[in-house]
């Protein structure tokens, strides 16, 4: 069995955003994307406390190369105005072909 | 009957009771809150039930009685967004964005008023005319519409040619496309097509559960209320005396046309409260797309946290003392 590396990015970003965020993943050539409705708060947010925001967590595995324009375009479009982090973490996985872009 | 007999019968009503629990509740910190699939469950059933009572009861209405009516509410949901604009930017001396931003919540309508006031009217044996459903999907749209306009334009002039978040495709899609608009124009098409004796089978389900299912929603709606009530300090006094000006203004126009287009004094009355009340479902996440540097405390705190519970308390049965002075 032979595990190869591959990228997992994870956005986590108020709920309005949910198809924006996938159709851009979707443009740049992601295969696929798992969404978890998450609750939490971050350091902009003034809340209660108690009831924290809900949130949604969009978790993508890509390529490098993938990844960072995907982080970028993030960052350009939606850093400024909306909730919405984002991170990249190493991961193993089988069948690469699943995860390859299919426009490179 | 008095002013005070009208404001004692509005405030010792299920309804309103349970909205003053709902923020009460949230006010003590208490955990209650009702899961957040039955409030969704909750709000399609109240507009399809809406839906449809009002698509019977058009089928039975002629066109001229009809014709006024939409014709003076398609007038107010291009007049309310930008009186509301002007109030928010002379006298709020919001910014350009905030008040445009603002402006598509006071233009656009909050069906949990309409029913409210629906069925006020109906509490007191002056009850509104049945097609009133029709009206407010008239009054839904343009109103969000005409604002982000107002904002769009603003912003791109401030911004320059700035990166546009969402196309004006994919935000007329999701104006048009939204929970409310479809369960309240798909339920008037179907109350229409079927009319009263196809519609006799499902009654029981729709009629019946009605006021209750308004009941358990007004607490819920009082928990998100409350849990905005500590934002009143933040947004400041301007915010919080427009957000019960606005509605007194709307409100009286949208009675004055009502009654001048030939409504009843409870449709009238409810074509008021339409006018006066600030939307908070289907306004916000068009807001939040289209100017996202737009404050959302604003917004949020004005339409959920003043102007809704003004009109619940006082708004309706004021509209409604208007409407009666007007008739008389």
């Amino acid at each position: 069995m032979k595990l190869i590396q591959f990228k997992l990015v994870t956005i986590i970003c108020e709920p309005g955003l949910k198809n924006s965020i996938v159709d851009l993943s979707q443009e740049l050539g992601c295969t696929g994307f798992t969404i978890t409705e998450v609750k939490g708060q971050g350091n902009g947010e003034k809340s209660g406390g108690e009831i924290p925001d809900e949130k949604l967590k969009i978790e993508i595995v890509l390529e490098l190369q993938l990844a960072e324009k995907l982080m970028e375009r993030l960052a350009a479009s939606y850093f400024e105005n909306y909730s919405v982090i984002t991170y990249a973490a190493d991961v193993s996985v089988l069948r690469p072909s699943k995860f390859e872009s299919e426009k490179s | 009957m008095t002013t005070l007999e009208i404001l004692k019968t509005n405030l010792i009503s299920p309804i309103v009771l349970a909205f003053l629990l709902g923020i009460i509740a949230r006010l003590l910190k208490s955990e209650l809150s009702l899961p957040k699939d039955l409030y969704a469950s909750l709000s399609i059933y109240l507009l399809l039930a809406l839906g449809l009572k009002g698509g019977v009861e058009l089928s039975e209405s002629s066109f001229q009685a009809i014709a006024w009516p939409a014709l003076v509410t398609i007038a107010l949901g291009c007049f309310t967004p930008i009186s509301a604009y002007f109030l928010m930017r002379k006298i709020g001396r919001f910014n350009q964005i905030d008040a445009a931003a603002l402006a598509a919540h006071y233009g656009s309508v909050s069906a949990v008023t309409f029913i409210a006031a629906n069925q006020f009217v109906t509490s007191l044996n002056a009850s509104a005319e049945g097609f009133m459903p029709t009206l407010v999907t008239l009054l839904e749209s343009p109103g969000i519409l005409v604002a982000l306009a107002i904002g769009a334009m603003k912003r791109e002039k401030l911004l320059g040619s700035s990166q546009i978040v969402k196309s004006k495709k994919a935000l007329l899609h999701e104006i048009f496309t939204s929970r409310s608009m479809v369960l309240l124009l798909g339920g008037l098409l179907i109350g229409f097509l079927v009319g009263k004796k196809a519609y006799e089978p499902v009654k029981p389900f729709f009629d019946t559960g009605f006021k209750g299912a308004l009941v358990l929603f007004l607490l819920e709606m009082g928990i998100v209320a409350g849990a905005r009530f500590a934002d009143l300090k933040k947004v400041g006094a301007a915010l919080v005396s427009l957000g019960i000006l606005i509605p007194i203004l709307h409100g009286s126009i949208g009675v004055i046309l009502g009654t001048w287009a030939g409504l009843s004094v409870g449709g009238a009355t409810v074509l008021g409260a339409m006018a006066a009340s600030a939307s908070y479902i289907a306004a916000p996440p068009a807001v939040r797309m289209t100017l996202p540097e737009a404050n959302p405390t604003y917004y949020l705190t004005a339409s959920l946290a003043i102007t809704f519970p003004f009109n619940l308390v006082a708004g309706i049965p004021l509209y409604f003392k208007l409407a009666s002075y007007l008739h008389s």
